[in-house]
Parts: C-alpha cells; structure tokens; sequence
C-alpha cells in the first residue's frame, strides 16, 4: 500500500479529513502492524463529494453487497451519504472511510486538536491527537482495544503533561 | 445509530471486504503495505527519544 498516494490524492481533492487508526499510530509513534488506511472525513454534502471524487481517483471498490460490489467511480453521486462507515478494496490497499468515530465527539472538535504530521516521502496529513487517539481506543468493545497502542499513548500523554506543566 | 449497531456495521464492512479480495491481489497489497512502513523509519515520531533529543536542540539554543 503506497499511503502516500492515498494522502496525495485526498489532499490534491482538498478532501477535508483526518488520519485516524493504525497508519497514524505508525506514523506518529511507533510502527505497527495495519493493513488499511482509516479516514475519518468531515460529514458535509460537499466534502462527501469531494471524497467521492477521490476515491475514484484511487480506483476504490465498494458495494452495498457482495453482488454490486464495483468501483466507486461508476457509482451516483451521493453514495457515502448512505451510511456511518464504509470498508473499500482499491489497488493501493484497504480504505476505511468514517462519518464519525465511535467515542469521540464533532469532526470539527476533533480537527482543532488535530496534529499536523509528515510522512517519510513528505506527504503532510493532519492526524488525530494522541487524547483522541485514546478516547476511539477505548470506546471499543474491551476484547477489540490495542493494550500495546493504549500503553503507548498514555505515555505520550504523561510526557506531554510534563512537558506543559515544566519550568 | 448506536454504538452497537455501529460496531456491527463495522463487523459486516469488513467481512464484505475480506470476501472480495483476490488472494494474489490482497498479497500484492499487503507485500507493498509492509514495505511502505518500512520506509517510515526516517519521520519524526512523538518518541521519548525524539522528544529529549528536541529538548537538547532547544537548550543548545538557549545556550543553557
């Protein structure tokens, strides 16, 4: 999966989204094991559309079933309207695509504690904050929380309270 | 929608997805996901590491 790609071309569509899952907990800690990309994109008819746009850039698949399962782009305007989240195939990797994340509150808020980041190809994206990151974990059900990114997390958040409440 | 229907909705999404997936295409896929993290060695992370070797740059500058 070429992440990079993936970003570029939500970015070049001026997708207004964050990073959020596994890619981000690799690119903002420490590398771990993911296989898809989780998005979660700001829940308006006009970014929907946009996002539409670039999924079918990226050659993405999706159906409502297994039978019309096909690429997005052959799909009406509108479909991402239908439900919360989406699991997409596309020739770059598995894409998730959220209207709103479990235990965590409007898009917005969430944006503007958002953290800029930069992947090692220099694509920028912005990714959800390490309180927000930890907030999604555990809103799961217990037996599906990542104890490892959990662990991880609240000592970045412990280091970062030190590091506010320093001299 | 409730926080249980939504994890159930997420179950489905992603047992329609694995039912879709070529064999060869998803190995394809998952050779190249590896290899792009891989690559990621070189970004700046919110280490221990990074954040005192952070600090040290800031010191150096402050002339402390």
């Amino acid at each position: 999966m070429n992440v990079d790609h993936i970003l570029e071309t939500l970015n070049s569509h001026q997708v207004a989204y964050l990073l959020i899952g596994g890619m981000n907990f690799l690119l903002r800690h420490a590398p771990a094991l993911t296989y898809d990309v989780d998005l979660w994109v700001e829940d308006t008819p006009q970014n929907l559309a946009r996002c539409e746009r670039a999924l079918g850039e990226l050659r993405a698949e999706w159906g409502a079933s297994q039978d019309d399962w096909e690429p997005v782009a052959a799909k009406p305007p509108g479909w991402l309207g239908r439900q919360p989240l989406f699991c997409l195939t596309s020739p770059l990797g598995s894409i998730d695509v959220f209207r709103s994340v479990k235990g965590l509150g409007p898009w917005a808020a969430s944006r503007a504690n958002a953290l800029p980041g930069q992947t090692a190809g220099g694509t920028p994206f912005m990714g959800l904050s390490d309180d927000d990151m930890l907030q999604s974990q555990m809103a799961l059900p217990e037996t599906e929380r990542n104890q490892q990114r959990i662990q991880t997390l609240r000592r970045a958040l412990g280091q970062a309270e030190n590091e506010q409440h320093g001299p | 929608m409730s926080n249980t229907d939504l994890d159930d909705l997420k179950r489905a999404e992603e047992q329609k997805r694995e039912a879709h997936w070529d064999a060869a295409e998803r190995w394809r896929v998952l050779q190249e996901t590896i290899t792009w993290a891989a690559s990621q060695v070189t970004v700046r992370r919110n280490t221990p590491q990074r954040c005192l070797e952070l600090q040290a740059a800031k010191l150096r500058e402050s002339g402390s």
